[in-house]
């Protein structure tokens, strides 16, 4: 029998039209055989779609070296990727051309290898892996494959050990996976994978498997996201089958089809056309395709109406919204636009302007909760002096408002994160006022005046480093202070994992950036964030926890 | 769980997830809802975790398996469940083939088990994830 030692680009395109044809020879029995994970009955035509892109790739290489061959293949099946287990199917692809990229010529080591690589890469992107899918068929199939390097080094026979491997662990799969079992099926797309591997092994053998008919019924999903985009040129998605003779040419029609419209597409098996198209004249193209053979299955769509309706929908929603009243609601006392935006993220509904110098009244907060129409709001005043005002509010709306007793923005900011709106109101007061002290705020300013505190004798101009109110560090530089307040608080909590640094309104984007690269340097060991927080007065806010 | 259906007396609000039959009723709540939804998601390939809604880039988490609801809304509406998902996916794969793979896995898990009519799925990515390779010694390829 004939031995391969060693494949380049050419065999292995060839490899590639072989598996493609093979899958193309058998689609509908895979897409018969697909009860999992949706019994939509497409594995088949997804993983055929997605080769075929990948091969339509490989083709528009004009030198068929190794790394262009496995550079297309990366590119088209991940573009071409259709279907669960299309994606899958890509990622196989990807770890396998992404381990021969870069490699002189595929000797059998290589090639088990790059199967080894194309199963890690799969079962990368997936947090639970099913058992008794594609991957158990595939895991199998590249064990074997390396357990038969001991062996032999002919690629041929390394492959055909791992397609009956793969066709044995397919013939499994229904004792994995019981839903199999009880359509009394084997998975479909194991059953693509061994039919892939197949036309790869017949491939080695120097077979060339052929397909007779040249255009399959593939659907082409309409992308959304497109239409919606689509200036409306063409008024009416008009579709329709034409059923005719079995030997009639509809490439006239094809190419009248390009005259009336855009989003063409057709499909076409022996004595049937199906069209879909977007033309400003339905009438005259249905016209046309009566010359051709009877019609079914027809549907006009007017597009703008469609649209508009959409539209309309949205703004109807939006002003139902309004009238609402929520369960909870949320007001904050912010400053500085960054943090202002943090807030509005997480949709606070009221922001009170607030700052160091800048204290709200309890009038101010009274109007803030006013405009608030909900059942429940929870109050934080991020400010030590505020909460005294807060507990004033808290008082006169008995039931209503719910106190946080958050003395910096950055500890209002970390409640928030703990939010979920399926909590009940005392699990979600409860988790607020513990996360508080899950946060440890630093603060770095500059000294507006000389002064003698906390035993440091500071003069104006000064950088300070804050935490609690109190003066922990004074120094020349920002930068220095920053590291040294770190310090001081990492010496207190050992527990520190991360930083999130929000620079102020005077400091610059590039400075904040360079400060934060030192940081990362000097705390190899810490997640480190960086965010415009835009606060006056305040060259840096630092939350470690 | 068509029998499920057999039994329900319409009840005006057909898409309430409190359905009356005839020997008491039955309640699914949002959590339990919430719960399928992103365990569904979750064994969907390319999603290899949940995320906290609500949450700005830059300290979005993946959450852990006990908290998984977390990443998910759920809108009871007139015309049936809105479920809105925030997931992290993993690197490399193609964001909206793997997003139409969750949708459609979700409704039908969803539609399945609880019997209840979806009317949409909303795919949040939140974030992207290049996993590390933990999983690799579990392959153990017993190389010669």
């Amino acid at each position: 029998m004939q031995k391969v030692l060693e494949i380049n680009g050419e065999l292995l395109e060839s490899l590639f039209e072989n598996a493609v044809n093979q899958l193309e020879l058998h689609r509908e029995e895979v897409d018969l055989l697909n009860v999992f994970p949706v019994p939509d009955g497409d594995t088949g035509t997804n993983m055929l779609y997605t080769l075929k892109s990948t091969l339509n790739e490989i083709k528009k290489q004009k030198v068929k070296t190794l790394k262009n061959v496995a550079e297309s293949a990366i590119k088209g099946s991940l573009m071409g990727a259709r279907g669960n287990s299309g994606v899958i199917l890509s990622q196989i692809i990807r770890g396998f051309a992404e381990y021969i990229r870069d490699k002189e010529k595929v000797d059998a080591i290589t090639w088990v290898k790059a199967w080894q690589e194309a199963t890690k890469v799969a079962y990368r992107a997936v947090l639970k892996p099913t058992e008794g899918t594609i991957l158990t068929v595939l895991r199998e199939g590249v064990k074997e494959a390396t357990r038969s390097l001991k062996d032999t080094k002919d690629i041929v026979e390394i492959t055909r050990r791992m397609l009956e491997k793969a066709k044995e662990a397919l013939l499994n799969t229904p004792n994995l996976l019981p839903i199999l079992k009880e359509a009394q099926v084997v998975d479909a797309g194991g059953q693509g994978l061994v039919y892939f591997w197949e036309g790869f092994y017949r491939g080695l053998l120097g077979e060339r498997i052929k397909v007779e008919k040249e255009e399959t019924l593939i659907k082409e999903r309409p992308e959304l996201e497109v239409i919606e985009k689509q200036v409306l040129t063409y008024q009416y998605c008009t579709e329709f089958v034409i059923v005719s003779q079995e030997n009639v040419d509809f490439s006239e029609f094809k190419s009248f089809l390009q005259s009336q419209g855009d989003s063409i597409v057709t499909a076409e098996a022996p004595g049937m056309l199906k069209v879909h198209i977007h033309t400003n004249n339905p009438g005259k193209v249905l016209d046309k395709a009566l010359q051709f053979g009877s019609l079914s299955r027809i549907k006009i769509d007017n597009m703008a109406e469609q649209h508009e309706e959409r539209i309309r929908k949205e703004i109807d929603s939006q002003a139902t919204k309004k009238k609402e009243e929520k369960e909870i609601g949320f007001v904050v006392v912010s400053w500085g636009d960054g943090i202002n935006e943090i807030f509005r993220s997480f949709s606070v509904d009221y922001i009170i302007n607030g700052g160091q110098t800048l204290n709200p009244s309890v009038e101010s907060l009274i109007s803030a909760i006013e405009q608030v129409n909900a059942k429940k709001i929870f109050l934080f005043p991020n400010n030590k002096n505020v909460i005294l005002a807060a507990q004033q509010v808290e008082k006169l709306y008995n039931d209503k408002v719910i106190i946080i007793p958050t003395k910096h923005v950055l500890e209002g900011i970390r409640a928030l994160i703990e939010y979920n709106p399926r909590d009940s109101i005392e699990q979600i007061k409860s988790k607020f006022e513990n996360s508080i002290n899950k946060i440890r705020v630093g603060e770095v300013t500059k000294a507006i005046r000389d002064s003698n505190i906390n035993g440091f004798s500071i003069s104006e101009g000064d950088i300070l480093g804050i935490v609690d109110d109190k003066i922990v560090y004074v120094g020349k530089s920002i930068e220095e202070v920053v590291i040294n307040l770190i310090n001081n608080i990492i010496n207190q909590e050992k527990k520190i994992e991360l930083i999130t640094l929000y620079y102020g309104k005077e400091v610059s984007k590039e400075e904040a950036e360079k400060l934060y690269n030192k940081l990362t340097e000097t705390y190899p060991n810490l997640t480190i964030e960086l965010m415009y927080g835009g606060q006056p007065f305040y060259y840096y806010y630092l939350g470690l926890e | 769980m068509r029998w499920i259906r057999d039994y329900i007396y319409k009840t005006g609000n057909k898409s309430s997830q409190r359905y009356y039959t005839e020997i008491g009723w039955v309640e699914i709540s949002e959590n339990a809802i919430a719960t399928l939804a992103s365990l569904s998601a979750l064994q969907s390939y390319g999603i290899v975790g949940m995320a906290v809604r609500s949450i700005m880039d830059g300290i979005s988490e993946l959450l852990h398996l006990e908290e998984i609801n977390k990443g998910v809304q759920v809108h009871v509406t007139e015309e049936g469940l809105i479920i809105e998902l925030y997931v992290i996916v993993a690197y490399g794969v193609r964001i909206p083939e793997v997003a139409h793979n969750v949708m459609e896995r979700v409704k039908w898990n969803l539609e399945r088990i609880t019997g209840l009519s979806i009317k949409e799925i909303n795919v949040n990515v939140w974030g992207i994830r290049v996993m590390e390779d933990k999983k690799e010694e579990t392959f153990n390829w017993e190389e010669g």
